[in-house]
């Protein structure tokens, strides 16, 4: 990935990424796509934060890393780290042992775009053993889920702090 | 009033444990899960619940921050709890008389005109501050 494109807008990066695939269906060149720009989700939309985990699940640093700011401080279930760069090498490592995904289940976008509360599912499948892995030892085959509640804050159409706390609903309830 | 101010009023109902009040901004099936799993449905089983928590620590929460998208609010809250008594069965832990522990969480109220229906918490952070170490 080169640094360029994660420094790239959210919504650029989206709004390419998604005139891209639309272009190629229609026959469209490249130049073309990247000019166009309707349709792109406004920030601390669902559609908006729904194309990051989108591009999360998809392992697209080039899109996901644009949501986050230099200076981002990212506390996860797993590691608490600062800065875009720090944080993308944090996700590379955790996918040589493992798959994650994550699936929405409830979003909240503050209309004054600084904030946006999730609603989280994560499937953690590992393809490797990770006697180490910070919230617990897997062994390759495991498959580890849980619900997270995490808050963002927005700073200029981007992930400034991201802060995850882990949801305990009671055994057999929903999240 | 916004749904904002009505949240303040609802916190500002709870730090004065006005349960009579507190509980006209419920549903009357309301569900609410607390940071720790504990699942109450309806008024009695929170007001029943608060109430000891309450014989047992004095709770104060302050709202750091408050946002809807009109049918579900987000708040971001700062509890203290300081236990007026031991309390070896206090709902995150034991403690000790003069014991505190603060809580920093995450809380999502789903809302049905000036009704609360669903309230779910999760804690991003909790520490306690003991008298006497553990």
């Amino acid at each position: 990935m080169s640094d360029e494109r994660a420094q790239e807008s959210p919504a650029a990066a989206t709004s390419r990424r998604h005139f891209i695939a639309g272009a190629t269906v229609m026959g469209l060149g490249a130049k073309g796509a990247i000019a166009a720009g309707a349709g792109t989700p406004e920030v601390a939309s669902q559609a908006w934060f729904e194309a990051y985990l989108a591009a999360f699940n998809r392992a697209d640093e080039a899109v996901f890393g644009s949501y986050y700011t230099d200076d981002i401080q990212f506390f996860g279930q797993a590691a608490q780290v600062t800065g875009r760069q720090a944080v993308l090498d944090f996700y590379r490592k955790v996918r040589e042992h493992l798959q994650e995904r994550v699936e929405l289940l409830t979003y909240v976008g503050d209309p004054a775009r600084q904030h946006a509360l999730a609603v989280i599912r994560t499937t953690l499948t590992a393809h490797r053993d990770w006697p180490d892995m910070p919230t617990g030892p897997l062994k390759a085959g495991d498959r580890r889920e849980s619900v997270s509640f995490v808050m963002y804050d927005i700073k200029d159409g981007r992930f400034s702090r991201v802060r995850s706390a882990r949801f305990s609903p009671q055994k057999g309830r929903a999240a | 009033m916004t749904q904002e101010e009505r949240f303040r009023a609802y916190i500002a109902a709870f730090n004065a444990q006005d349960w009579a009040r507190l509980v006209t901004n419920y549903a009357p099936d309301v569900r609410l899960v607390i940071g720790n799993g504990t699942e109450m449905v309806g008024h009695d089983a929170i007001v029943s619940f608060y109430k000891k928590v309450n014989i047992q620590t004095k709770r104060t929460i302050q709202v750091r921050n408050t946002f809807t998208d009109g049918k579900r609010l987000v708040a971001e809250l700062e509890s203290e709890f300081v236990a007026l008594i031991d309390a070896p069965d206090f709902t995150s832990g034991p403690l000790a008389k003069g014991d505190r522990y603060h809580i920093n969480s995450f809380a999502l109220y789903e809302y049905e005109g000036d009704l609360y229906t669903n309230i779910r918490a999760a804690v991003f952070r909790r520490e306690f501050h003991r008298l006497k170490p553990a």
